[in-house]
């Protein structure tokens, strides 16, 4: 618990650095948000009505303190493109990438595990060999191909599927699947490596020739050891997942966060891009402390103090 | 198998680009009164690229077809481009040449039952004209000094001097006429989101979810009738192949801004019809006449005479017709000037003697803002190499697009991005040769690009300009654009005009009475959809 708290609180530090850098970063690079919302040939009168609406005639540095003010009193702005507060857009949103980033770390841990262990088993027969195929090819597609792939096979000839949005558990089963098969073949890798590891150890051998049934030697003794460095996989999956899969997300046209930010860097939406940013930086650490309590649980030699 | 590995290929290719990658008052009484053949749908879905900004006609500058359903102006265009009476039943200027006068239609209301009357129109134009207080739109209608009220039913607005193209600008989005009361209560709040709008149009909105839907309900009490079907809903689907398999799939009823390519395949295929409808949008390069390469008149002639136009037009844009004058043939003062003939020979020696008998090399700036525009500057770029020009292709995001248009001075431009030529897509909403040519074209007169992208300065052209705009016999008013347009097309170009648009629709057959109109506007509220 202790160290639960101690991560957490690191966060501090590390949240307050990063507003600092995101701030300056998004007005370092060219563009401004005003002339993007008024478009081309928009007179400057209005620019200038417009700047003075959204706070951004005050100097940077008065910019970023009433930033940091506002977020301490739990106010994280309002969108300059869309008029509505960024905390009512994530909490819109949040749900679409929190579906999306379940299904496909679930997806991806049950698929790639069971890949991985069964690939350890057969290790160097066809089967072996097969899967660690299949797995570097789930690696090394690009999401947003294997997506149209399943689209034309699930919506397009088959009419299964619907693929726009995420209105129902039907809209969420292709998106899900994309991200799944995606993460599947690291998770496979992983757990096969692992496996392999855990395998050739004294432990294993001696399970075996004492006449314990294979399955129990592997399902209850041997995976249960070769679960550290998948957790610490399907973890850094999950967060990753959280900050939003944007390509995904576009091409299913899903309104989650990862358009929500992308959207954000290029309308130079400063408040949007801030907190989002800020945001992810706090679940994914969130849920890093969390896998790193999930070791002590796996493994009872692990002890945090 | 094949239509689907082209769909496939084409999908990827595009997608391989993507890496930069309420409540509020009560509304209007109900409406039951849509189509109730139970032939028809109660409602449709639509796929649109980019959602609203903002559901205030004066800052909004997305596009209008939805605002159309929404509002009323008291005048608009009909689907054959005529100015007809809509808020406005008839209209007159007066012998001074600068009042016009409206009767306005009696017995027309807000969504939430508030008269729409001249004070209400007053209100909205005393908004427009606020000099104090600018909108989006009030820099471009200076010319209106004055909005009076006469009686309840009659508005006169007042021009600061005789301004052929009058009618023509009041078509455009920030006319049209919003509820004063709402604007009232939301201030800067106004049409930020579902419940913050009213107008007077056959639809009110009941629910908008950003970047993702907007959903329309029938006005019962709209002026015109009822709407032909109940309710229809925009779906924002921002990726062109996601809404290619929308349309293919029935997922949605009707798409717009498809690839060309898939736009030729499905137009062949069983249960779906394209709508192809002219518009007074236009591709172009235009030119920085403010560098040292490009201010040269003979080195754009040069660069205009070394394009094969045909050739990039059909294998770009599928349908589309190469240009053959500063305007679009829908947009009025229009004159034909045929297409530019590549002529290498011509370009090269227009070249030797701008004094670059060995070519030249320029910096030209993209953006995928414009569907195919980068493809595009790589089919220029490789034609220009024929006649010895040198294309330093840049590709840039949006928003710094846009920030190379934000009131830059000739030398803040040059040091900051140097380009001798940027693309640009336009077409005046007006559809009128005074808004295609005067904002834009004029010399500006504080020397920025804010309207006049190019620092383009003619005086012959400038005066021509003017004149038109000052006169009211129409057919005097051609005559002197002609005579415009022959310096900015040929003698001084200003830009390369590439192709003419069309807006393209792709639909189910099932869907019936679909019309647009030139300006990209769609008659929604006469869409119906059989079941």
């Amino acid at each position: 618990m202790k160290y639960a708290v101690t991560r957490l609180l690191q966060l501090i530090p590390l949240l307050f650095v990063l507003t600092l850098v995101v701030f300056i970063l998004m007005r370092l690079i060219p563009g401004d948000p005003v002339t993007i919302m008024l478009g081309h040939g928009a007179p400057p009168d209005a620019v200038a009505v417009e700047r003075v609406r959204l706070g951004l005639d005050q100097p940077f540095y008065a910019q970023y303190l009433l930033f940091l003010k506002n977020l301490l009193k739990g106010d994280m702005g309002v969108s300059l493109s869309t008029g509505n507060t960024v905390a009512s857009e994530l909490v819109r949103r949040f749900p679409y990438t929190l579906t999306l980033a379940l299904g496909g770390t679930v997806v991806a841990a049950v698929l790639g595990m069971m890949a991985g262990v069964v690939a350890a088993v057969h290790h160097n027969k066809s089967i072996d060999n097969t899967i660690v195929t299949v797995s570097m090819l789930a690696i090394s597609t690009p999401s947003f191909f294997l997506a149209l792939l399943l689209m034309l096979l699930f919506t397009f000839l088959l009419g299964w599927l619907p693929s726009i949005g995420l209105t129902s558990w039907k809209h969420a089963i292709l998106p899900v699947i994309t991200l799944g098969l995606s993460g599947m073949g690291l998770v496979t890798r992983t757990t096969r490596s692992s496996m392999l590891d855990v395998l050739s150890q004294d432990y294993v051998r001696t399970s075996r020739s004492s006449g314990i049934p294979e399955k129990i030697t592997i399902y209850s003794h041997a995976l249960k050891n070769a679960l550290i460095p998948v957790i610490t996989v399907l973890g850094l999956r999950f967060g990753y997942l959280l900050a939003g899969a944007t390509l995904v997300e576009t091409v299913f046209s899903i309104p989650g966060i990862g358009r929500f930010m992308v959207d954000g860097v290029l309308k130079r939406d400063y408040p949007v891009v801030q907190s989002t940013i800020l945001v992810f930086a706090a679940s994914f650490v969130t849920i890093n402390t969390a896998v790193d309590l999930l070791y002590a649980f796996v493994d009872p030699r692990i002890k945090y103090e | 198998m094949k239509r689907y590995v082209s769909f496939l290929l084409a999908a990827f290719l595009t997608l391989g680009l993507l890496t930069a990658c309420g409540g509020g008052p009560a509304s209007g009484s109900g409406a039951d009164a849509s189509n109730t053949s139970a032939e028809y749908k109660d409602s449709f879905l639509y796929a649109i690229t980019n959602d609203q900004d903002t559901l205030d006609p004066q800052w909004n500058v997305s596009n209008d077809k939805v605002l159309r359903m929404i509002y009323s102006g008291l005048l608009k265009r009909d689907p054959d481009g005529v100015i007809v009476g809509d808020l406005a039943t008839e209209w007159k200027v007066e012998e001074d040449n600068v009042t016009w006068t409206f009767n306005l239609r009696p017995g027309v209301t807000f969504h939430d039952g508030a008269p729409c009357d001249a004070n209400a129109v007053k209100a909205n134009y005393d908004r427009l004209i606020d000099a104090d207080n600018p909108t989006r739109y009030t820099d471009q209608n200076t010319f209106i000094t004055a909005c009076n009220v006469v009686d309840d039913s009659t508005v006169q607005l007042v021009t600061d001097k005789p301004f052929g193209a009058f009618t023509a600008n009041m078509m455009n989005l920030a006319h049209l006429i919003v509820n004063p009361a709402y604007l009232d209560q939301y201030g800067a709040d106004y049409g930020k989101s579902a419940g913050a709008c009213s107008g007077t149009g056959p639809y009110k909105v009941v629910e908008w979810k950003k970047d993702e839907s907007m959903t329309f309900e029938a006005f019962g009490d709209y002026y015109g009738g009822p709407p032909a079907t109940k309710n229809f809903t925009i779906m924002v689907i921002t990726e062109p192949n996601a809404r290619v398999i929308a349309v293919e799939t029935g997922q949605v009823d009707i798409a717009d801004g498809l690839p060309a390519d898939d736009i030729d395949r499905l137009s062949g295929l069983d249960g779906f019809q394209v709508v192809k409808k002219r518009s007074v949008g236009q591709h172009m390069f235009q030119f920085n006449c403010s560098s040292p390469v490009t201010g040269d008149t003979r080195v754009r002639q040069a660069i205009s005479y070394g394009l094969d136009r045909q050739t990039i037009v059909n294998t770009l844009y599928s349908g589309d017709d190469p240009c053959t004058a500063p305007l679009n043939p829908a947009t009025f003062g229009y004159y034909n000037f045929g297409t530019i003939k590549q002529d290498q020979a011509k370009a090269k020696q227009l070249l030797t003697d701008a004094g670059y008998p060995e070519g030249v090399s320029i910096k030209v700036m993209v953006t995928p803002v414009y569907m195919k525009g980068v493809e595009m500057g790589e089919m220029i770029k490789a034609q220009l190499r024929e006649i010895g020009i040198e294309v330093k292709l840049e590709t840039v995001e949006r928003a710094v697009f846009l920030a190379s248009l934000d009131s830059h001075t000739p030398e803040s431009y040059n040091q900051t991005y140097g380009y001798d030529m940027f693309i640009m897509g336009a077409g005046p909403s007006s559809a009128d040769a005074d808004g295609g040519l005067k904002r834009v074209y004029v010399t500006d007169p504080g020397g920025t690009n804010v309207n006049n992208y190019g620092f383009y300065s003619n005086k012959e052209a400038d005066a021509l300009i003017i004149e038109a705009g000052d006169e009211t016999d129409q057919e005097k008013r051609k005559e002197l654009y002609k005579q415009a347009m022959q310096i900015l097309y040929i003698d001084d170009p200003v830009s390369v005009w590439m192709n003419d648009r069309y807006n393209t629709f792709v639909m189910s057959d099932k869907v019936d009475h679909f019309d647009a109109g030139i300006t990209g506007i769609i008659a929604f509220d006469q869409i119906s959809v059989r079941k």
